[in-house]
């Protein structure tokens, strides 16, 4: 790679594996730069005790192509709250089975790297948009604890808004 | 074996994930300096994630039901909180085993230890303040903040409580000993402000700060002491000093204060801080400084009144008592000034005059522009000062219109041919000085008639020291008072030059016309001028006068040429105004013959001896037809010239007496001037112009009642004196009475008429 | 350090359990096994109707779903941001961009204060769902037949959620708005007094204390009584009683804590000063007279009003009165007071100009008329003879609640007047006739919100209006009316009457009533009055044919 060390970290899966990557693609987790800003240059492999490598590979991929993204803060931008649209190339990153879309929603959470946690939830959300309950429930397995009573007790309770 | 990942514990396990937290934390908190590793931090981050993510929360089911959602968090918040207490009651302890400088030292070193640790911190827990937090805050919690600002304000409610006295009285310690002039550590107190400042938080939104904890706890006991010392050195340094090196301390310490806040105050200090140094530095000793002014102004101390203006203008209403005594002191000066030109008499040149209003205001125009910064309300002071000693003096105690002539006579002097203003530039600067008097004058019209009678003279005469410095000088008044002010001066100006290129013509034309020899040779050299009359300030001759037949044949031809020229014009001969040089052949004793410079009576009058050597004086009379009152004073000029002898020896001219020519005439010079003004002239010049200024002024207000009614066509009484006096206040004060008399004489002349209820109507 | 090792092999060996258990993810909830904190993220990009789906899906799905943050953002989307924007075009002002963006503090929200309170937690999804039943007109409706028929009628008033009855029988009676089944807490007008005089006037007040109403009862031989309620504890007590004067009956009151503003049969004007509530000794306490003057303009009907401005006591009388030219109109007295009682002003309108049509447009608050305007008000001046508002009846109702002046007419309509006060100017702006009864209307009443409620005049119809969105097209090409009010459909009421009909849309126009076609005249005394509303509930008064009251109560929880 071109970079030089000074702009090298590496990463240490859970699963052991260490993974080479330039600092400014690491920096998109908060996490990460928060930790160089207050310890300063790191030589060691960095450990990353929650994500395993395949997930971890999967993040990078999306930090390295947004890597000259603006910088976000992380707190604000609730404005954009309503839409669920995902541009093209995170629509088709986010094309994975479940199990690895949680990976990288649990991942991008610990790592705290916000815009990669919106696109999955968005993508998650728009998994449960215009389905019945019991589609939800068959999407993602979802084991209904409800009596018949309390079901039928919350569709009336919910029932004002049906209407409109 | 180290461990591949410094391990965390458990994570829904409470005590064991706190036990590890508290440990690292501590290790931030206290040996930061020894550096945090990487791979614990990383570990201290993860244990506060998998608590928070940990599903064991299902405990507030009840809770839940209500609010929704339930996000874990909530003890690990209480624990840090527990732990900052605790550990700020160990500073606190140790806290109190230092006092002053020490103590501050102890502050600052703690204070940057636990802010530093205290952004490590919030990183570590930034899992919780992402999601526990902010949900908290978001329903409206208080008390709940973000990991960072929990820190501050445990520090507030748990150090800085119980401390801020003690720091604050050892900051101001070390700042009373600056003010002593010992040298002290000023960055103590620059971090002390900056911690200060950071604990003021916004109870109503966590998001902003206010400078409230700062104000309250530093601000005001700053505030009290620097009031409380400069009361003490204020009051002990007036006794034992001088006002003027009062005023130095002052606005050195002024200074000192100001150069403080940018050293190390915060900058919302700094008009509370001025305010309160000038209220005990300038306001508390206002009167002292004050009643300097005068001593001060009277020995012509510049620095000083600077300085004095320079703090009175600091606070409110600090300066008026000193305009007034400003302009009270400058009335005086000029007034002096004016009485030591009049002690000279009744002789005195204008030039005296004016260079005394000069000098006084040039002084004290200098002395506003440097010690009182050109500010713009002494500057009117001034203003109303000259104003009043140019116009109301000792010199025109008979009336304001004395200093107009005099400016105008002094402008004269200096645009006649022969004033000591040799240098262009110098005469130049002499004329924006006269201007700087006549902005003051009053009665601007008197000084319109004298101009445009002086610089008839000049034109007339040919005596005007250059074109260049008249036009400057009427380009000057008009900028002054406007186009109207100075129309005429123009015109006579335009009648000169016309003149020359009439002249011109006419020779061309008197070559070309059919003279016979005789006629020739009989030809005087001639030049005419055609001035017009309703712009010149001339008037017809005062005498009927028979001019000599050579003089007569030369205008008669010239009247011709005019007349071919311009049908229906008409053309009065101004004889006083006229002259000429005649030669005197019969005088033998010289090789040249001598060359009379005489006027045009005074020609008519020797003519007369080219057919007789003695003529008695009923014959020059009879000749000339001249008044007495002209014959007699220019016959004397021949006696006392020695051109003409009187008979009886040694009486005056009259009727009996006879003149004889002198043969024996004798000058030092060839030329010889025998047209001098006469005295009594002049007098009576200058008598008439006033009564013109008179007769012109009730012109004025005439013209200006029936323009305002014109437009106005109804108008109360009041309303119409007050818009007169509006209009003409530009040309002269007029005064009410004259105002109300031409009203009184237009309604005779039938312009107005008196309505009902003091109304005023025109008439069309 | 054992302990440790321990946990570190187990890590080892088991990788997160998620991870392990399945690959085909089909057997597996990985949806449920995320943190709240990442569900709720994810729920916060989802609308209402899949919210609400969401609550079906499991126990902690419920309660997620429910959650009432994610509530409150829909609220904001929903009802405030609109708003923001809304005014924002209105008043030709550019609000700073973050009017429009939510902000999780509710103090920043336009004039959401009242829902800012630190003492309990607003339920925001209950919020909204109470605004959307205005909104739609829906609600549960309760009867309560009052015993006996009392002669005079009985007076009622709604305050803070709980009604308020005085007669001479019962005395001072209070219910609970939220279970009017059973009476909280009454007393018989005691004393020697008591035993002749009747009840004539009733007002309440939310009293210093945050659990306490300050209720007043006026009697025919001038008195009044000044009760205090405390809301937490059930418990009403008599403060004391003001005495009888010579001015005769109490014939109106209004109150805004501590002001009560008093008129009497005489036409007699005052202004008291409640003592401040202490828990005890206060029984001898009176109420002080801040000020006191004949006003004789005042006739039926009319409406009173007290507000505490910053500095002042405002009182207001807003009365009917025949104007030649344009029918009834109606007038404004406003009284200015300062805190020590004395009369800093007194300022008179009328809605004469307005109903003409001529829009005064004074000062700059309101900028340049635009051009529109103008044309309207050009259009006005040919029409001067024939003002645009002609009422040939008196209003069946007036109700004024700052700057909204209503009146309810027999013609099936209501007309709106906004009332501008500022500190040199009284005048009225604007008046707006409004359409949607289809019947005559009896009675309205306004809140200081801008919400009104009418009633047409045998009760069956009952309208909400929102009255700053027709105040902000004052002056502006009509719009179109029908839609601007909504109809309160009782859902008890139109189960029983509509059975099936499911769909339902738009503005409903369903008759509730029995018998439609009744002379309106003589009917117009069944609904007697609309007692008032809060944010909750809407309470009116009817006289039943037979001549018992019937307290209806109509809840949009």
């Amino acid at each position: 790679m071109a970079e030089d060390n000074q702009n090298m970290l590496s990463f240490l899966s859970n699963d052991g594996k260490t993974i080479d990557v330039p600092r400014d693609v690491a920096e998109r987790s908060l996490l990460i730069k928060n930790m160089l800003d207050d310890i300063g240059p790191v030589t060691e492999a960095i450990p990353i005790p929650n994500v395993s490598e395949n997930v971890l590979n999967k993040v990078l991929e999306w930090c390295t192509h947004h890597r000259s993204d603006p910088p976000s803060t992380g707190d604000e931008d609730d404005s954009r709250r309503k839409t669920t649209d995902i541009e093209e190339w995170d629509q088709k990153f986010m094309q994975v089975d479940q199990e690895m879309l949680f990976e990288i929603i649990l991942a991008a959470n610990y790592l705290d790297i916000k815009p990669l946690l919106d696109i999955g939830c968005k993508t998650v959300a728009n998994m449960i948009k215009g389905k019945s309950p019991e589609e939800i429930r068959k999407t993602f397995n979802i084991q209904n604890d409800f009596t018949p009573e309390e079901e039928d007790q919350i569709r009336r309770e919910n029932e004002w808004a049906e209407d409109r | 074996m180290t461990p591949l990942f410094p391990q965390a514990p458990q994570k829904d396990d409470l005590d064991g994930t706190w036990s590890f937290l508290e440990n690292g934390i501590d290790n931030v908190m206290v040996k930061l300096e020894e550096g945090v590793d990487m791979k614990t931090y990383m570990a201290l981050y993860t244990a506060v994630h998998n608590f928070c993510t940990s599903h064991k929360a299902v405990s507030g089911h009840a809770i839940q039901s209500q609010r929704g959602a339930h996000l874990l968090g909530e003890e690990l918040y209480r624990k840090l909180g527990e732990y900052l207490s605790g550990h700020l009651e160990s500073v606190y302890k140790e806290s109190t085993s230092h006092a002053e400088e020490a103590l501050l030292a102890f502050y600052i070193r703690e204070w940057s230890r636990y802010t530093t640790a205290a952004k490590y911190i919030n990183h570590l827990f930034r899992y919780l303040n992402r999601h526990w937090v902010k949900r908290e805050i978001d329903e409206g919690k208080k008390n709940v903040y973000d990991v960072y600002t929990l820190h501050l304000v445990k520090w507030k409610e748990d150090f800085f409580v119980k401390l801020h006295d003690k720091v604050m009285a050892a900051v101001l310690n070390l700042v009373e000993k600056q003010r002593n002039g010992e040298t002290i550590e000023q960055s103590q107190i620059k971090s002390i402000v900056d911690s200060f400042v950071s604990l003021g938080l916004d109870e109503t939104d966590p998001t902003k700060s206010t400078l409230e904890i700062y104000r309250f706890y530093f601000e005001k006991p700053f505030l009290i002491a620097t009031r409380s010392y400069y009361e003490d050195e204020s009051r002990q340094f007036v006794a034992e000093n001088s006002v003027v090196e009062y005023m130095k301390k002052a606005e050195a310490r002024l200074d000192e204060e100001k150069a403080r806040v940018g050293l190390y105050l915060h900058p919302d200090i700094a008009k509370h801080l001025t305010d309160t140094c000038l209220d005990v530095l300038v306001t508390a000793h206002s009167e002292l400084l004050r009643d300097e002014f005068q001593p001060l102004l009277d020995n012509e101390r510049q620095d000083d009144l600077a300085r004095m203006y320079r703090l009175l203008s600091r606070i409110k209403d600090g300066l008026d008592p000193l305009r007034t005594k400003f302009e009270a002191h400058v009335r005086k000066a000029g007034l002096a000034a004016v009485e030591k030109v009049a002690a000279e008499g009744e002789t005195f040149e204008p030039k005296m005059y004016v260079d005394a209003l000069l000098s006084v205001h040039t002084r004290y125009h200098s002395l506003v522009k440097e010690a009182f910064n050109g500010e713009s309300e002494f500057v009117r002071s001034l203003d109303n000062a000259c104003r009043e000693f140019v116009n109301r003096n000792k010199i025109c105690k008979s009336g304001s219109t004395k200093t107009p002539e005099l400016l105008a006579r002094y402008t004269d002097s200096l645009l006649k041919k022969g004033s000591k203003a040799a240098e262009e530039s110098e005469l130049e600067d002499m004329l924006v000085q006269i201007m700087t008097v006549f902005k003051y004058i009053e009665d601007k019209d008197v000084f319109q008639k004298f101009y445009s009678k002086m610089l008839a003279k000049r034109l007339v005469h040919v005596s005007s020291v250059s074109d260049d410095a008249e036009t400057s000088m009427i380009s000057k008044l008009k900028e002054a008072c406007g186009f109207e002010y100075t129309n005429k001066l123009q015109r006579m100006f335009q009648d000169i030059q016309i003149s020359k290129d009439l002249n011109a013509s006419y020779k061309d034309w008197l070559d070309k016309s059919f003279l016979d020899d005789d006629d020739r040779k009989k030809l005087v050299d001639s030049h005419f001028q055609i001035l017009g009359t309703g712009f010149w300030p001339l008037n017809a001759p005062s005498t009927d006068f028979l001019a000599p037949p050579e003089i007569v044949k030369t205008a008669e031809r010239f009247q011709k040429f005019y007349f071919d020229k311009h049908n229906g014009r008409k053309l009065t001969w101004l004889w006083q105004l006229c002259k000429g040089e005649i030669k005197a052949n019969y005088i033998k004793n010289t090789k040249v013959p001598y060359t009379f410079q005489v006027s045009t009576y005074q020609m008519g009058i020797l003519l007369l001896f080219n057919d007789g050597d003695t003529l008695t004086y009923s014959d020059i009379q009879k000749a000339t037809s001249l008044t007495p009152e002209i014959l007699d004073p220019n016959l004397s000029i021949f006696l006392k010239a020695k051109v003409l002898v009187i008979s009886p020896e040694g009486s005056k001219p009259g009727p009996g007496s006879s003149f004889t020519l002198n043969y024996n005439f004798k000058n030092k010079k060839i030329k010889v001037n025998l047209n001098i003004q006469i005295k009594s002239e002049q007098k009576v010049e200058t008598d008439d112009t006033h009564k013109t200024i008179e007769e012109d002024r009730k012109l004025l207000l005439q013209s200006a009642i029936v323009r305002i009614m014109k437009s106005r066509k109804k108008m109360k009484h009041v309303q119409l004196v007050q818009e007169v006096i509006h209009q003409v206040k530009s040309r002269f004060p007029p005064q009410v009475p004259d105002i109300k008399k031409n009203i009184e004489a237009l309604m005779e002349k039938d312009y107005i008429e008196r309505l009902d209820g003091d109304e005023i109507a025109y008439i069309a | 350090m054992p302990k440790r090792r321990i946990d570190n092999e187990l890590s080892k060996s088991h990788p997160p359990k998620r991870l392990r258990t399945t690959t085909s993810g089909h057997k597996t909830d990985h949806l449920s096994s995320l943190s709240n904190e990442i569900l709720l993220h994810i729920l916060s990009f989802l609308s209402i109707p899949s919210l609400l789906t969401c609550q079906r899906l499991s126990r902690r799905f419920r309660a997620l779903s429910g959650d009432s943050e994610l509530w409150k953002r829909q609220y904001f989307s929903k009802w405030v941001r609109p708003r923001a924007r809304r005014l924002a075009i209105a008043r030709r002002t550019s609000f700073p961009q973050s009017k429009f963006e939510y902000s999780p503090r509710v103090s920043t929200w336009l004039d959401h204060g009242h829902l800012d309170r630190d003492d309990r937690i607003t339920n925001w999804k209950r919020q909204y769902q109470l605004r959307h039943n205005w909104s739609q007109g829906t609600c549960r409706v309760t009867e309560v037949e009052i015993p006996q028929p009392p002669r005079p009628p009985i007076l009622v008033t709604f305050c803070a959620g709980f009604v308020f009855m005085a007669d001479s029988h019962g005395g001072l009676q209070v219910w609970s708005a939220e279970s009017p089944e059973s009476r909280k807490a009454g007393l018989t007008f005691a004393g020697p007094e008591s035993q002749s005089s009747t009840p004539t006037a009733l007002t309440a007040t939310c009293g210093l204390e945050t659990n306490s109403i300050e209720a007043v009862v006026g009697f025919d031989d001038g008195r009044f009584s000044v009760y205090t309620m405390d809301t937490k504890r059930l418990f009403l007590q008599l403060r004391f009683s003001h005495p009888r004067s010579a001015h005769g009956a109490i014939t109106a009151m209004a109150s805004s804590y501590p002001y009560l503003l008093v008129v009497s049969k005489h036409k007699m004007l005052s202004l008291y000063k409640l003592p401040l509530a202490f828990d005890d000794s206060s029984w001898s306490e009176d109420a002080q007279l801040v000020a006191s003057l004949k006003a004789d303009s005042i006739l039926s009907p009319m409406s009173l009003f007290v507000r505490v401005a910053r500095s002042e006591i405002i009182a207001s009388i807003v009365y009917s009165f025949f104007h030649l030219g344009c029918g009834w109109s109606l007038g404004i007295q406003e009284l200015h007071f300062d805190k020590t009682g004395q009369q800093i002003r007194s300022r008179l309108t009328t809605t004469v100009d307005t109903q003409h049509g001529v829009v005064p447009l004074p000062k700059s608050r309101y900028g340049q008329p635009s051009a529109q305007e103008q044309e309207s008000i050009d259009h006005a001046h040919p029409s001067a003879l024939n003002p645009a508002i002609l009422h040939q009846d008196p209003p069946s109702s007036v109700s004024y609640s700052h700057p909204y002046l209503l009146t309810s007419h027999a013609d099936n309509t209501l007309t709106v007047y906004l009332v501008v006060s500022t500190s040199d100017d009284l005048f009225v702006k604007g008046a707006q006739r409004l359409w949607g009864h289809t019947s005559s209307v009896s009675a309205v009443q306004v809140s200081d919100r801008g919400k009104a409620v009418s009633v047409s005049s045998h009760g069956g119809e009952v309208r909400i209006w929102e009255l700053e969105n027709l105040i902000s097209s004052f002056g502006s090409q009509k719009v179109s009316q029908g839609d601007k009010s909504i109809k309160v459909r009782p859902e008890n009421q139109r189960r029983s009457q509509d059975g099936g009909i499911g769909s339902l849309s738009g503005v409903r126009r369903r008759e509730l009533s029995l018998s439609p076609s009744v002379d309106i005249r003589s009917k117009l005394a069944h609904v007697r009055d609309c007692v008032g509303f809060d944010d909750e509930r809407l309470l009116l008064v009817r006289d039943k044919e037979y001549g018992t009251q019937l307290l209806e109560l109509y809840d949009f929880t």
